[in-house]
């Protein structure tokens, strides 16, 4: 790179810097804001339906472990001669 | 980058990824001029780079909680908008904008003396002109390696070529830079021949 090549690239870097309008900043920057809290409340949304839908699969899985259960009792107690 | 810094940016890319405002606001706040002026110098026309800017922003809040939790945010931002300057270029084919455009564009001025005020004003109008004319493919490592100070292999990943590439492209942008400005000069010189006249 020649002195020259430094120099231009320098007076690239000492170019001024744009600043945004400040309505449309405010603007942007508000509806970032509400598109971060719509992403949170689906996101809270999603947790929720998922533990709901745990909370039916253990209920179920427990009704099949009750009824597996009360089945083994019972055919027990008919091998073991109790009436 | 410092190890710091680096550490510190990792840190807001979590809180990013988590949902936090405040870490969205900082780096809002560091990131809106410099991507606004490189998507400004890009288009060449305020109203694209303002929409092409909010777009990169949406980008970075709806996708946020997929960012990697080592990404380097502003080879992140300047990666985005610039595949969104690109889709803006093939769509709407707007890229011979005037230059004019750019030099009404400056919203407030430092304090400098009278003398030093208009040298600098018209070397950097001079130059301001001469970059928009320089092809976009040199313009923008121009803008990512002289103005934003990227580092070559991120302004490389940026461009989507190999650093080798970048060189070679910077090497050649600052000569198709440097003619320009020399035929800016080169017309100021006679205008200015032909008013004393």
């Amino acid at each position: 790179m020649t002195q020259n090549d430094d120099r231009l690239l320098e007076a690239v870097a000492g170019l001024r810097t744009i600043t945004p309008y400040s309505g449309w900043e405010k603007r942007v920057r508000a509806r970032c804001h509400s598109e971060i809290a719509a992403r949170a409340a689906r996101q809270m949304r999603t947790d929720k339906h998922i533990v709901r839908r745990l909370s039916l699969v253990d209920v179920a899985a427990l009704v099949a472990l009750c009824v597996y259960l009360s089945a083994l009792l019972q055919d027990a107690a008919r091998l073991g001669g109790l009436p | 980058m410092v190890r710091m810094e680096r550490e510190l940016e990792i840190a807001l890319v979590g809180r990013l990824r988590a949902g936090d405002v405040l870490a969205f606001d900082a780096v809002y706040d560091d990131y809106n001029p410099r991507l606004l002026s490189f998507l400004l110098r890009m288009t060449k026309n305020r109203a694209a780079a303002e929409d092409l800017l909010e777009e990169t922003w949406l980008r970075l809040v709806s996708g946020g909680e997929e960012l990697a939790a080592d990404t380097r945010l502003g080879p992140w931002l300047f990666t985005v908008a610039r595949n969104l300057f690109l889709s803006y270029c093939r769509s709407r084919a707007r890229e011979q904008a005037y230059t004019r455009d750019l030099m009404s564009l400056w919203p407030g001025e430092l304090s400098r003396s009278p003398y030093d005020s208009a040298f600098l004003n018209e070397f950097q109008d001079r130059l301001e002109a001469a970059l928009a004319e320089v092809p976009p493919m040199y313009r923008e490592v121009l803008l990512l390696v002289g103005f934003e100070g990227l580092r070559a292999a991120d302004a490389a990943a940026v461009c989507g070529i190999t650093p080798e590439a970048l060189r070679q492209r910077l090497s050649r942008a600052r000569a198709v830079l440097s003619q320009r400005l020399k035929d800016k000069e080169l017309s100021h010189e006679m205008v200015s021949k032909q008013v004393s006249l």
